[in-house]
């Protein structure tokens, strides 16, 4: 080919590239494959004085050991992507021998590595809000025909709204849907989508709103007369048989990491400045009514611990709130929703307490958060190389690693953006009548 | 007889039709590829698309039998699909074109069986002709060495006749309504692969959409049907639309079947399937408590798990002929009720007739299904709180018809969540909703998703296209990936779609979980108070 030139040039590259199984999503499961990077590439091929380009996605693999050509089994059974694999000269010799020819294997390509961890770092706050369409994204590549993928791209690119992060998504979609209809304005996406990048990373600190929100229900809390807050729990929907012993079962597992976060939550706000009482009130029914039992029992030895029965047929909380309205002086109410609770008795009893504390004039003070039990976010990378893990056991790992005097507002911060924080404001909306439970 | 210890067919579908140059034929060619199309591309879980003329290798296809059915393996009921292709001769006289097609065909759907992505668990086995020791053609040659190589499973053509004839199982013939609606190819090549599906939460959740979209076109089906005769119009697709009831009906109940019985049957030998694997879902729970019988049931007979299954089977389609009577006696009670009612108000008739029938279809199920498990434990105690595979889809529905029975408001916009049991019929059910509302004029829909409802976004989408592909042009869809693991992001897209309407009003019907519910909530907050109403479900 004496007459043509082809140039390949890597025009965008996604450090930690991680495919989850999309129907085990909140079951804190491992990823089937990590790959450490994609990159999209360029091919210009100019002949006869004309230019072509045509673009590829590739993923690559770092083999730092010889046993990593294994993993390409496991791409047999996803969809066969097309995978590089780079390594020391050695390594790359060694991997030749096991496998076929016409595997794409590359050496001495340890810049294009430095440079990728560089970028990951980059990275990192961009992966820990968006990481779930990260996963969607890269899946839908891997695994979706190209009109299937197509669509999902067209999706991503409808998310643009002022947002960084969202903005982000919107300018990946782009990218990609320009790519596969050949369109001609990949560079201006990509200038785009590099300039999103450096804003968020020049914008770290992203919790100010949150922050903004603590501060103003912490200083309600330090201004109150008691200087009392009451946490309202309501638990995970997990039914306990009264009469259960093996205590490897799942459920109890589960109830124990409950009963670990809910302690890490009443240590953080027992540490906070201005807080003075601390009491907690569970918000039992039919299914988890042994659940919440066990719950008190754990509780009670640390705070005051009450629990409200809430029934389906009949009007809820009449006489179990009794306690917590009769209450002196204002009342602060920090509502914990651990994962899920039975909606519409959740919607019928938070308005129903709303409706009440309204009744007897008292200046609510109200915030709700809903601890996950599990959420894809961002790793530390000491033990692993890949960005974007799955972290369970309500988030417990995440606050643990901090768990030195930590306050409310500190621990809400770490675990940003997983446990959404709404205020008196928000609770009073939720709680109105255009919403039916 | 020694077979019947190791193999018990569940159902049957067959498609076939003389091979002939006239334009039927040519049309049943036609419907045919495309329903293996869809098959494909399900059984594929939207990895492959093949177009027409990809398909086209299957030109010589004049039809098909797929049986699907259970082999006892050390005690497990293993899934099988044993699957006959005609071709335009006897298969010995199959032209080499067609052979190429059909070899392929079997090979794609061998490869989603063993795809981690694919949601279909089963074993493969091809029915072919041992008539012949010897052959000289390279194809039957290849086929041979394969099967012997690879013990691909092959059965012999007059074995599986035998199977099919002397085992009581559903047989389903779709040949004549395959034809006839584009929709039914698509249900039934969904509901094949539901059936197929592994025991897993997403297929927990493939097998509700596939009865939930069964149970929708049976709803139309009936609607229709009193509609004409209300207004004296005897319909020539009526018979057609009868026919496709009684068939549609025994999809249903195959895929009953196979999600009450043989996922009960997979709970007792890997537990992990309550413990780890639906822990999370509600639509597992009264599967839980069939275990529960089962396991005391087993343990007090002594008898093998297999053994427990097959008579629990034997006897479950024993019962076929009576529920296909009282579903059809209850439609026909619902078609007599509704040529003297004069129903109407705000909510349209339309949606009123489908939300009764769905109604009645779902609450004769799980009726039938607690009378089957009373009698067959012999125990009275025996209760389920709500069916796994309709019992979602109809407290939806009638939640929704009594919250809008009194509704005036016209709403133009209806943004909802798409959760792993979000399928056509929800979607069907939706526009009703909005078409009832706007009485037909523009209206969107919008569907947040989150990467575990990726592939009931797609269904949907594919599906909504070949509904309404000339019917709805006010009507627009759009669809948002949203994130539970970043509920902010979900409160900012939600706020972003607020943003973009002018005057309209929007209903939001939300379903999932409260990480989701709550952000979506939140964000109607700067919204005046008389633009909207949530439904939270």
């Amino acid at each position: 080919m004496n007459d043509e030139d082809l140039v390949i040039r890597i025009i965008h590259a996604m450090p930690s590239v991680n495919i989850f199984y999309p129907d085990a999503t909140f079951s804190y499961t491992e990823a089937i494959r990590e790959y450490d990077a994609l990159l999209l590439l360029k091919v210009v091929r100019k002949a006869r004085g004309r230019t072509e380009s045509e673009y590829y996605p590739i993923l690559i693999e770092f083999a730092g050991k010889l046993h990593e050509a294994s993993k390409l089994m496991v791409d047999r059974l996803l969809n066969n992507p097309q995978v590089v694999i780079c390594g020391s000269q050695e390594l790359c010799s060694q991997m030749r021998e096991m496998l076929s020819f016409h595997h794409f294997i590359l050496s001495d390509l340890g810049f294009l590595e430095k440079k990728l961890d560089d970028f990951a770092k980059k990275f990192i706050e961009v992966y820990k809000h968006v990481a779930e369409h990260l996963n969607l994204f890269w899946f839908s590549l891997i695994s979706l025909s190209v009109n299937n993928f197509r669509k999902i791209l067209g999706d991503f690119a409808r998310l643009s709204n002022g947002n960084l992060y969202l903005d982000y998504l919107s300018e990946l979609g782009r990218l990609y849907k320009s790519v596969l209809d050949r369109e001609e304005n990949i560079e201006l996406v990509l200038e785009d989508l590099s300039r999103i990048v450096e804003k968020i990373e020049a914008n770290q600190k992203s919790t100010s709103e949150l922050t903004r929100k603590i501060d103003r229900f912490l200083q309600k809390v330090k201004k109150s007369k008691q200087k009392r807050l009451t946490i309202m729990i309501y638990p995970q929907s997990i039914f306990i048989p009264k009469n259960i012993k093996d205590t490897s079962d799942t459920s109890i597992l589960r109830l124990k990491n409950m009963i670990k976060i809910l302690k890490m939550l009443i240590d953080a706000i027992k540490n906070t400045d201005g807080i003075e009482y601390v009491d907690a009130l569970i918000m039992s029914n039919r299914r988890i009514e042994n659940l919440c039992n066990i719950l008190a029992k754990e509780l009670c030895g640390l705070i005051d611990t009450k629990t409200a029965y809430i029934d389906e047929n009949e009007d809820p909380l009449v006489n179990t709130l009794k306690g917590l309205i009769t209450t002196d002086g204002d009342i602060n109410l920090l509502v914990v929703v651990l994962q899920d609770y039975k909606k519409d008795l959740f919607g019928k009893s938070l308005r129903k307490i709303v409706e009440d504390l309204n009744n007897k004039g008292k200046g609510a003070n109200l915030a709700l958060i809903i601890i996950p039990e599990a959420v894809f976010t961002t790793s530390r990378g000491e033990q692993t190389k890949r960005i974007i893990v799955v972290s369970g056991n309500f988030l417990t790992g995440i606050s643990a690693r901090y768990s030195d005097k930590l306050d409310i507002k500190s621990m809400m911060e770490l675990m940003y953006p997983h446990v959404l924080w709404l205020d008196t404001d928000d609770l009073y909306f939720i709680t109105k009548a255009k919403i039916v439970w | 007889m020694v077979i019947e210890l190791i193999f018990y067919p569940l159902c049957t579908f067959s498609i076939s039709y003389p091979w002939k140059s006239d334009n039927t034929s040519k049309d049943l060619s036609r419907a045919l590829q495309s329903f293996l199309r869809d098959l494909i591309t399900y059984f594929s879980m939207f990895g492959v698309y093949p177009s027409i003329r990809d398909i086209n290798i299957l030109s010589g296809i004049r039809g098909l039998k797929i049986t699907i059915g259970y082999v006892n393996y050390l005690d497990e009921a293993r899934k099988v699909m044993i699957l006959r292709l005609l071709g335009r001769g006897s298969e010995s006289r199959s032209k080499r074109g067609d052979e190429w097609g059909f070899d392929r065909f079997v090979h794609l759907i061998r490869e989603c069986a063993l795809s981690l992505i694919s949601p279909i668990a089963c074993d493969i086995i091809t029915v072919g002709d041992s008539r012949y020791m010897e052959y000289t053609h390279p194809m039957k040659i290849k086929q041979t060495h394969e099967e012997l190589k690879k013990v691909i499973k092959a059965i012999d053509k007059s074995k599986y006749e035998e199977l099919c004839r002397n085992f009581p199982h559903l047989k389903i013939d779709v040949s004549r309504i395959l034809l006839e609606d584009q929709e039914i190819r698509k249900i039934l090549a969904f509901s094949i692969m539901a059936l197929l599906s592994g025991a897993h939460r997403n297929g927990i959740a493939i097998r509700q959409v596939a009865s939930q979209w069964i149970l929708w076109k049976i709803a139309e089906i009936v609607k229709d049907i009193a509609l004409a005769s209300k207004r004296g119009i005897t319909s020539t697709g009526m018979d057609v639309g009868i026919l496709g009831t009684n068939e549609l009906l025994k999809i249903l109940y195959a895929l009953i079947a196979d999600t009450y019985l043989w996922l009960s049957h997979i709970g007792i030998i890997r537990v992990k399937f309550y413990g780890v694997e639906t822990h999370y879902s509600v639509a597992a729970v009264p599967l839980a408590t069939l275990y529960q019988f089962l396991k005391s049931k087993i343990e007090r007979d002594g008898k093998s798990n297999w053994c427990e299954f097959s008579s629990m089977l034997k006897s479950f389609l024993s019962k076929s002929p009576s529920f296909m009577n009282e579903m059809f006696s209850s439609l026909c009670c619902y078609l007599k009720m509704s040529a003297n009612k004069c129903s109407g108000g705000c909510m349209g008739n339309d949606f009123s007739m489908y939300a009764d029938i769905i109604g009645e279809i779902a609450g004769k199920t799980k009726v039938f299904l607690q009378e089957f498990f009373k009698e067959f434990f012999n125990n009275k105690d025996f209760s389920i709180s709500s069916d796994t595979l309709l019992g979602r889809f109809s407290f939806l529905t009638e939640k929704i018809k009594r919250v809008f029975s009194g509704e005036k408001k016209k709403f133009n916009v209806l943004i909802t969540t798409a959760t792993e049991q979000y399928g056509p019929a929800q979607a069907y059910l939706l526009l009703e909703l909005l078409n009832s509302s706007t009485k037909r004029g523009s209206s969107r829909l919008i569907v947040l998703y989150t990467q575990l409802s990726y592939w009931n976004r797609l269904l949907v989408e594919d599906a909504l296209r070949c509904r309404y592909s000339t019917e709805i042009k006010e009507c627009t869809f759009e669809y948002y990936p949203i994130s539970p693991s970043n509920p902010y992001l979900t409160l900012e897209i939600v706020k972003k779609i607020f943003s973009s309407l002018k005057e309209q009003c929007v209903l939001m019907i939300l379903q999932g979980q409260l990480n989701i519910v709550l952000p979506a909530i939140a964000a109607c907050k700067d919204m005046p108070v008389d633009r909207y109403l949530v439904l939270v479900l």
